[in-house]
């Protein structure tokens, strides 16, 4: 077999992302056939024996991944595992052969869409801010949102020392003391949706994520997963934005 | 001091129309220290106005809009008007807007000439 980067196979047997699998290298974590492994080191990852701790990792095809939507609940933490005893997404998932990983985050108190894969590529395309995959919110907000603080949100707000991307925002029902919204917008910073409402004088009363790119939660229930359909695969990599290539 | 004014810039109305799924052709807001805090989205159909959103719960300012926009409406000769089932019925009756038809307005002549509380007509 052709032999391929040691970090991008650790990444693809979904033990972890290609960037963390770099630092499992530099942290001397790797062994290839019992010797310590080094960054962009090419290995067969079919007849070369590869170690993390002492842990065999095995190398998909592509034609093993898998790609799950979840609807979050409010409550869990988007982690692996975590220190401090909180419910953590995975506690969620279906008895499964392979390792997935979230892609990207959602905050505690933030419920909705979250895919989960063992596919290290398909995860970075989806997360990469070059590659504007939209992510579309629900949000609740109090007490009232004026039609300045809508331009403001849509224009962009500065948070962490930087302006947001232009957002698309939908007034989508207004009661005494609450507004139902839809933002979109095309970045994934951190609690970014929270962060913009409060840059512009919005508490957030509920916040639900509803689409990632063309993927729509539906009616999927909180707290379950579902396989995503050939279809909605096909559709989610036609909605990732192609990186520009540098010109010589 | 509040302001009611009409929506002049074409993008600004582009704004609006996209933020609150409407489609609508006139916009008035309402400004306050020169800050804009709500609108209304209207369309003049088949010689009658359309009120497609009013983006405020705040009693004044919802009567204040709604009468901006019928002096409009009256000014270019169109006397009835109608509401969008989205906006908040409750509140149209309430103001006196709507009879028992909760969407349509059967004359805005009316409407403008009888307000209740406005001083001139209290003799």
């Amino acid at each position: 077999m052709e032999k391929i980067r040691i970090q991008k196979v650790i990444a693809d047997s979904g033990y972890c992302s290609r960037r963390k699998a770099e630092e499992l290298i530099l942290n001397r974590h790797v062994k290839v056939n019992g010797h310590l492994a080094l960054t962009g080191q090419k290995i067969d990852p079919v007849k070369d024996v590869l170690t993390i701790d002492g842990e065999r990792i095995y190398y998909q095809t592509k034609k093993e991944h898998v790609y799950l939507m979840m609807n979050k609940p409010r409550g869990y933490i988007t982690s692996m595992s975590d220190d401090r005893g909180r419910r953590c997404v995975t506690e969620l998932l279906p008895n499964l052969d392979v390792r997935v990983y979230p892609v990207g985050r959602l905050d505690l108190n933030t419920e909705g869409l979250l895919l989960f894969t063992s596919d290290g590529k398909f995860a970075n395309d989806m997360m990469h801010p070059s590659r504007s995959v939209s992510k579309t919110y629900r949000v609740t907000v109090r007490p009232d949102i004026t039609d300045e603080q809508a331009v403001k949100l849509s224009e962009g707000v500065m948070i962490d020392g930087r302006v947001t991307a232009p957002a698309e925002v939908r007034v989508l029902s207004k009661e005494p003391n609450r507004v139902v919204m839809e933002l979109v917008i095309r970045e994934g910073r951190n609690r970014q949706v929270r962060k913009m409402c409060e840059a512009v004088g919005l508490e957030v009363a509920r916040l639900k994520r509803t689409a990632f790119g063309p993927l729509k939660l539906g009616m999927l229930k909180p707290g379950t997963c579902r396989e995503l359909k050939p279809e909605e695969l096909r559709a989610i990599r036609g909605a990732v934005k192609k990186p520009e290539r540098r010109r010589k | 001091m509040i302001e009611l004014l009409p929506v002049t810039e074409p993008s600004f109305l582009d704004f609006l129309n996209k933020t609150y799924r409407t489609d609508g052709k006139f916009a008035f807001v309402c400004v306050e220290k020169k800050e804009i805090k709500s609108s209304l989205i209207y369309d003049v159909r088949k010689q009658k106005g359309i009120i497609l959103n009013v983006s405020t719960v705040e009693e004044d300012i919802f009567d204040g809009l709604v009468r901006a926009c019928f002096a409009a409406l009256l000014e270019i000769g169109i006397h009835q008007a109608e509401f969008a089932p989205e906006i908040d019925s409750a509140m149209t009756k309430k103001l006196g807007f709507v009879g028992e038809n909760p969407y349509l307005v059967e004359s805005l002549d009316e409407i403008l000439d009888n307000c209740k509380k406005c001083k001139n007509n209290q003799d």
